[in-house]
């Protein structure tokens, strides 16, 4: 997994708020080529990169209102990298018109003894899962192709299975806030992979539990 | 990165702390000591839980930043686990805020010159809270070497020329651990190894703690949680 982006504008006094625009959508595992052939067409030329890493869901339960939601995530195949950890804001409600999702996000690379900390902190694991595939780049734009995989021993990462038949397509930005051109840019690239896969804005609030 | 230890120099007697720090500047230049471009600085602030059940008592955390490693930043439970993360951490822990209040008044900062001698680095602090001046911390670090029980008596050595009898000893799990504590690389290998020692940290209230912190990858790590600095009134 790719280090999370070090925000380079100093920090004065306030936060430095960097958003997330993204995009989603899947396919079903026998596109899965075709998908791959048309984004090393498209992306930037590069090493095709394949990824697998373990993510953990922690809740923390205040006392009131909805519990504070982190993600960790660690490269099963490059097992020293540090832990990415990852907070995700509710999406912004706005400009309806707007062609991504936009939410605050804020990553933080960490050492190992990330799970252990969250734990002391008060957070509990909610769910934990294996996702493996590919990512590709386009400028600031990230496209990740996901196999998502159910973890059947809890902390056992050898003993999944597949979650579904399909793969899970991200297009994401990472760029501050207010930089709305950035969801332009990325309807234009969704465009190049229709019929492949058709990239759109989903509401994760909206989805059924 | 070698073998730091961070001791506490008591205010000379009849004087200030910055008249005790400029005698321990004057000392080491004196010996041959030179004087590094730039200071440095360490700082600690503490956040404390809103939340609380009495099943579970809260416990204190600090988050540290060293300007030796600008864009981490150390974050360590009283008597707990430690996390070494990135600068964005701090901006975490601004959106945790309504969970983890910053005790803004208790933040402590170390700010002083460093020096140069021979394979020593000696960096001589004044600790402030809220810019009051509370005491003077030394930080004397041994380049060469990363394995403390093989260094100490040199060090201890160095440390009582320039401060005197106010010399901590060897914490006593470095006895215990020397051996392990090597850092060996086999072809793009590296091993890993956990160091724990237990030191005491009095700040105003007397507060004890076991740091353990594992160093792996991130060889260059830093002495902030070297700074662990006694004070014994304030």
């Amino acid at each position: 997994m790719e280090a999370p982006p070090v925000t380079v504008m100093p920090v004065t006094g306030g936060t430095i708020n960097m958003m997330e625009y993204l995009l989603q959508g899947s396919v079903l595992d026998q596109a899965l080529e075709s998908l791959l052939h048309r984004l090393r067409g498209l992306c930037d030329n590069m090493e095709p990169e394949t990824f697998t890493d373990h993510e953990l869901v922690y809740l923390l339960k205040g006392q009131q209102g909805n519990p504070f939601i982190l993600r960790a995530r660690r490269s099963l195949s490059h097992p020293t990298a540090p832990w990415h950890l990852r907070y995700l804001g509710q999406p912004e409600v706005g400009d309806k018109s707007r062609h991504a999702l936009v939410r605050n996000c804020v990553d933080v690379a960490t050492s190992h003894t990330l799970p252990e900390f969250l734990n002391e902190m008060g957070f509990r694991m909610d769910h934990e899962f294996v996702a493996n595939g590919h990512i590709f780049r386009k400028g600031a734009m990230k496209v990740v192709v996901t196999k998502l995989s159910r973890i059947l021993v809890p902390g056992n990462t050898e003993n999944i299975e597949r979650l579904s038949l399909s793969y899970l397509v991200e297009l994401s930005v990472l760029a501050p806030a207010g930089q709305d051109t950035v969801s332009e840019d990325m309807r234009s690239f969704a465009e190049q992979l229709k019929p492949l896969v058709h990239l759109e804005k989903i509401d994760p609030s909206k989805q059924r539990h | 990165m070698g073998v730091s230890c961070v001791c506490h120099l008591p205010v000379a007697e009849g004087k200030s702390v910055q008249q005790t720090v400029d005698l321990l500047h004057k000392k080491l230049e004196q010996l041959g000591a030179v004087k590094q471009q730039g200071n440095f600085s360490v700082d600690c602030e503490t956040y404390h839980p809103t939340a609380t059940t009495s099943a579970q008592p809260s416990k204190l955390l600090y988050v540290m930043h060293t300007s030796e490693t600008p864009l981490s930043c150390m974050a360590l439970f009283e008597g707990g686990p430690c996390l070494v993360a990135d600068a964005n951490f701090d901006v975490l822990l601004i959106k945790l805020k309504s969970h983890f209040q910053n005790a803004k008044g208790h933040k402590v900062e170390c700010r002083g010159p460093k020096y140069r001698y021979s394979d020593f680095s000696i960096k001589v602090g004044t600790v402030t809270i809220s810019s009051s001046a509370r005491g003077i911390s030394v930080e004397v670090e041994y380049c060469p070497c990363i394995v403390p029980g093989d260094c100490w008596n040199l060090m201890k050595e160095f440390m009582q020329s320039i401060l005197g009898p106010n010399v901590p000893e060897l914490p006593s799990v470095f006895t215990l651990y020397w051996g392990l504590i090597h850092a060996t690389l086999f072809g793009g290998w590296t091993v890993e190894w956990t160091v724990e020692w237990t030191v005491g940290w009095t700040v105003g209230w007397t507060v004890e703690w076991t740091v353990g912190w594992t160093v792996g990858w991130t060889v260059g790590w830093t002495t902030a949680f070297y700074y662990l600095i006694c004070f014994s009134s304030w």
